[in-house]
């Protein structure tokens, strides 16, 4: 595969306005990044995808990252997306694209469109991080529960107290039977009955 | 094939035409408790009348959070956690963690532990491929006879890994820079007359199913999947090569020493149940070529990289993605660790090939019945703990 | 040729053959008659931890744990509860005085075994351990987990003779090291408590391998290394990882004079005594003994006075080696000494600040 600087001035050629970065890791993994704009990431993905120097058709890593903020740099949600190509054998190549933490304007393109495995990676981003993609065709929670608040993954999330107890769907009418004096346990219901008493 | 003894007309989907019977759609759960959904797993069908016309995938019964434990414990911490992940294939999920991490820290791992690796990765494979067989034709309809011969085979291989690492299922094997324990000579032997015994067991397997009437016409022309879209989806491991998709991760990284091994890469042309289940046959047949080869070159040496702490371990700062090919597909790492080096993970993320594999099982079901969704969701392959994490 | 239905008549005489080969040969009838009949589990397997004891004569005082509680803080589903034994004056005594082990909750992964510097914690392979309640029925206490030596070896011979030997090799070399002055080697550098400005030259400082390994023996040069970090392992205080590169000779530290001997992290052996022996390097005295027989000497010394002097290896350093790593910058966490807990921890910082070093 050609080197990333190479990729990083094609893509910033071919795709006009586009803000592209290189990030790299560790010397060992030999796998930089390149970092792009909330506004191009779908036409930068378009491109590798399509051009047939790339040909980039398996997107095999959809990856949300929780950075908090910290002195120097504001805080951010990153997804990354790892790229490989099963026609040309290349690989892997690393897209990242990062937006704010707040819930409001925490919204990135999908890529779904070009990449259907993205689907079910893209809403596990969304469940866990609270990150909306813009695009897809069917956002919702994925691994949590339905009526789930709030987003289990981030870095400042608090487990509640009662972490051990679970809804079931008989919830409300055990409470109402406990509310109208019935099913109760049996100190519950000493309890109770002193209560009253007072 | 078996031709269809009547020509029925369809029933016609607009209700109240005229001389036809008004339908509904009936919207169906399968799952989460159900013995055939290879855990607890729901589709929630629509049905008319038996005929799939949608279908979704809820998953979510098994989340335990393990990306997140991982964050609050050190790297070793989560190996035996990794176990846990796909929890009948316990080797490879140790390994590609284990390679994620040695591709971020850079560690080299002596040769005897990557034939190691091998060894045990290749066994897996052959104890998956036969039970995923079992489980399939278990819901076919073949009562246990498959599967519980399956088991047999895969018993053999649980004692082998009990005696070589103590647990048959979660072995926690693999380290950072090589294995735990080194393979004594016993253990080679018994490897070895696992090894010669299989093809013996995999020619009577097929004698009882490949050319098996029932088998033929519940699963040709079942499930099929097309090969664009199959890449699209980013399905891998035998889906895919089913499909006519020829990647293989071993081939294609040629991650430990998989590029000296003689092995071929069987690939499908339909794509359909039919086609994954013999793919699979002939999986383990090419596992069996690997582990010869293996078996014989094995070098003495050490087991694990002497470098590398056992506390107290620390990788540097960076991101960075592992695979391997799984029994089941592509399975991936991706870890990050924070400024500074840590010893604990910041994020520790697993792709699981069984998760981004259910992305087109309503493709493949749409039109067929509801007995064949079952079928192709066994064909898929999925463990749960996979699926969820 | 295929009459239609071949494939199923195929299949029907394999079924048959194995039906009827199931009362004939052991490979086709696999099923074991359990509870009269019990399969043999290899040496190997592993279910449940329990503890070593040496003596049956007196197993609590011969246990070999000494509650420096890197089990606890290595397992990775927190299973394990110890408490360190006190004496009246609240001094440590290096046994737990409560050890419990959540059973329900223990996955059996074995890294308390490979972490343990002490091998007082080791696997058993008994796996009939129903109860009859599901909470505090299934947290194995320390009477329930205290079993001798003689049923270690019973279990798993291989493993038990292993460490056995590793065991007395150890003592050996102990009690060769109490000996004054003739367990000295010339070439280790010895710290003295007047001090020398000069730092000694690392090279010479890395003890090598009690057993030499030949010059003529047929080993490649990574052959080698690993062998002698192999060898000064089992010789050593037991973590059995190769020294890696010594620390280098530190810069500008005029205060300490550091010997370099002590600390390559994670080596083998522990650097030699001065003539002397280093006072206070007995786990039974408390902090205050073990500070006043410090007195004056340089802070190097006085950080390893306020360690635990177990040499357990819990920071990743002997307790010499701890004390050179923080004197001279290399180390800066100063609450790793887990025997020691929040009073070594407390003391240590006392001490940098009080030289200045915070």
């Amino acid at each position: 595969m050609e080197a990333i600087e190479k990729i990083k001035d094609l893509a910033a050629q071919t795709v006009s306005g586009a803000k592209i970065e290189i990030i790299n890791s560790t010397p060992a993994a030999q796998q930089p990044a390149l970092l792009v704009d909330r506004e191009h990431i779908y036409a930068v993905a378009k491109f590798l995808k399509e051009d047939l120097r790339f040909q980039m058709d398996f997107c095999s890593c959809v990856t949300g990252v929780d950075y908090l903020p910290k002195a120097d740099k504001p805080g951010c949600i990153e997804i990354v997306y790892h790229l490989y190509s099963v026609a040309q054998r290349q690989g892997p190549l690393v897209l990242k694209v990062r937006a704010p933490r707040e819930l409001e304007q925490c919204h990135v393109p999908s890529l779904t469109p070009l990449w259907r495995g993205c689907e079910f990676q893209e809403r596990e981003a969304y469940d866990l991080y609270g990150v909306k993609f813009d695009g897809h065709p069917d956002l919702r929670r994925i691994l949590m529960w339905d009526e789930f608040t709030d987003y289990p993954m981030r870095k400042d999330y608090v487990p509640p107290a009662d972490y051990e107890w679970e809804p079931t769907p008989h919830d409300d009418t055990l409470q109402r039977a406990v509310d109208e004096g019935g099913i109760m346990p049996p100190t519950a219901r000493e309890e109770l009955a002193k209560a009253k008493k007072k | 094939m078996i031709q269809p003894l009547t020509d029925e007309k369809p029933y016609t989907l607009t209700p109240g035409s005229d001389g036809l019977i008004e339908t509904q759609t009936l919207e169906v759960s399968i799952g989460p408790q159900h013995p055939s959904t290879h855990g607890v797993f729901r589709m929630d069908c629509v049905l008319d009348g038996e005929t799939v016309v949608a279908l979704k995938p809820v998953m979510g019964y098994l989340h335990r959070n393990h990306e997140q434990l991982a964050e609050k414990m050190v790297w070793l911490g989560s190996m035996p956690y990794t176990d846990r992940l796909d929890y009948f294939n316990s080797m490879t999920n140790n390994w590609a963690y284990a390679l994620a991490v040695e591709k971020l820290a850079g560690i080299k791992v002596p040769e005897r532990a990557e034939y190691i690796r091998v060894i045990m990765s290749e066994l897996t494979r052959l104890l998956n491929h036969t039970c995923v067989i079992g489980f399939m034709l278990q819901d076919l309809g073949a009562w246990g006879t498959p599967l519980l011969y399956a088991f047999r085979e895969r018993e053999k291989i649980l004692d082998l890994f009990e005696a070589v690492s103590g647990s048959r299922m979660m072995c926690n094997y693999m380290r950072f820079g090589g294995v735990r324990v080194n393979l004594t000579d016993q253990d080679l032997v018994v490897a070895k007359d696992i090894v010669s015994r299989y093809p013996g067991f995999l020619d009577e397997f097929e004698k009882l199913l490949t050319s098996n009437e029932v088998l033929l016409a519940r699963t040709q022309r079942v499930g099929i999947l097309p090969k664009e879209l199959a890449i699209n989806a980013s399905i891998s491991g035998p889906v895919a090569r089913a499909s006519g998709v020829e990647y293989d991760v071993r081939k294609v990284d040629k991650y430990g020493v998989y590029g000296r091994f003689d092995f071929r890469v069987p690939v499908g042309d339909i794509g359909d149940v039919y086609d994954r289940y013999y793919i699979r046959v002939l999986e383990m047949r090419e596992s069996l070529k690997i582990l010869q080869q293996a078996l014989r070159d094995i070098p003495q040496g050490p087991h694990i990289a002497p470098e590398v702490k056992l506390r107290n371990f620390k990788v540097p700062p960076g991101d960075g993605y592992g695979r391997i090919e799984a029994p089941k597909g592509e399975l991936g790492f991706y870890l990050v660790s924070e400024e500074g080096g840590g010893k604990q993970p910041y994020r520790y993320h697993v792709r699981p090939p069984s998760f981004v594999n259910l992305t087109t099982l309503e493709d493949m079901c749409l039109g067929h019945k509801v007995a064949d969704v079952v079928i192709v969701l066994g064909s898929i392959d999925i463990v749960l703990g996979e699926v969820d994490r | 040729m295929g009459f239609i239905g071949k494939g199923l008549f195929e299949g029907m005489i394999v079924t048959a053959r194995n039906f009827v080969g199931s009362y004939f040969d052991k490979e086709r009838m696999v099923t074991v008659q359990y509870p009269e009949e019990r399969v043999q589990v290899p040496e190997n397997s592993r279910t449940f931890p329990f503890l070593v004891f040496d003596d049956d004569k007196d197993p609590a005082g011969t246990m070999r744990c000494v509650a420096c509680k890197i089990c606890e803080t290595d397992c990775p589903p927190q299973c394990i509860y110890i408490v360190m034994d006190r004496d009246e004056k609240g001094k440590p005594l290096q046994r737990p005085k409560a050890f419990d082990i959540d059973i329900s909750v223990c996955m059996q992964c074995q890294i308390c075994v490979e972490v343990c510097p002490f091998d007082a914690i080791k696997m058993d392979n008994d796996y009939e351990k129903s109860q009859y309640g599901r909470f505090d029925e299934l947290v194995e206490h320390l009477p329930q987990l205290l079993k001798s030596n003689e049923y270690y070896n019973r279990i798993k011979p291989t493993e038990a003779t292993g460490v056995d030997a590793k065991l007395k090799a150890d003592k050996e070399k102990k009690a060769k090291k109490a000996a004054p002055a003739t367990a000295v080697k010339p070439a280790a550098p010895v710290p003295k408590p007047v001090a020398p400005a000069a730092p000694k030259p690392a090279a010479a400082a890395v003890p090598a391998a009690r057993i030499a390994i030949p010059e003529d023996a047929p080993f490649t040069p990574e052959q080698r290394q690993w062998l002698s970090g192999f060898l000064s392992g089992v010789g050593g205080s037991g973590t059995g990882v190769a020294p890696a590169t010594a620390l280098p000779a530190p810069t500008g530290e005029a205060t300490a004079p550091v010997a370099e001997a002590a600390a390559p992290a994670d080596a083998a052996p522990a650097a030699e005594a001065p003539a002397g022996g280093w006072p206070w390097h007995d786990p039974g005295l408390g902090m205050q003994q073990r500070l006043d027989l410090a007195k004056d000497t340089p802070l190097a010394d006085k950080l390893m006075a306020a360690m635990a002097q177990t040499d357990c290896h819990a920071c990743g350093y002997d307790c010499r080696g701890y004390a050179d790593a923080i004197a001279n910058g290399a180390e800066s966490d100063l609450s790793l000494c887990l025997p020691g807990e929040a009073e070594t921890a407390n003391m240590l910082k006392k001490l940098m600040e009080g030289a200045g070093k915070t």
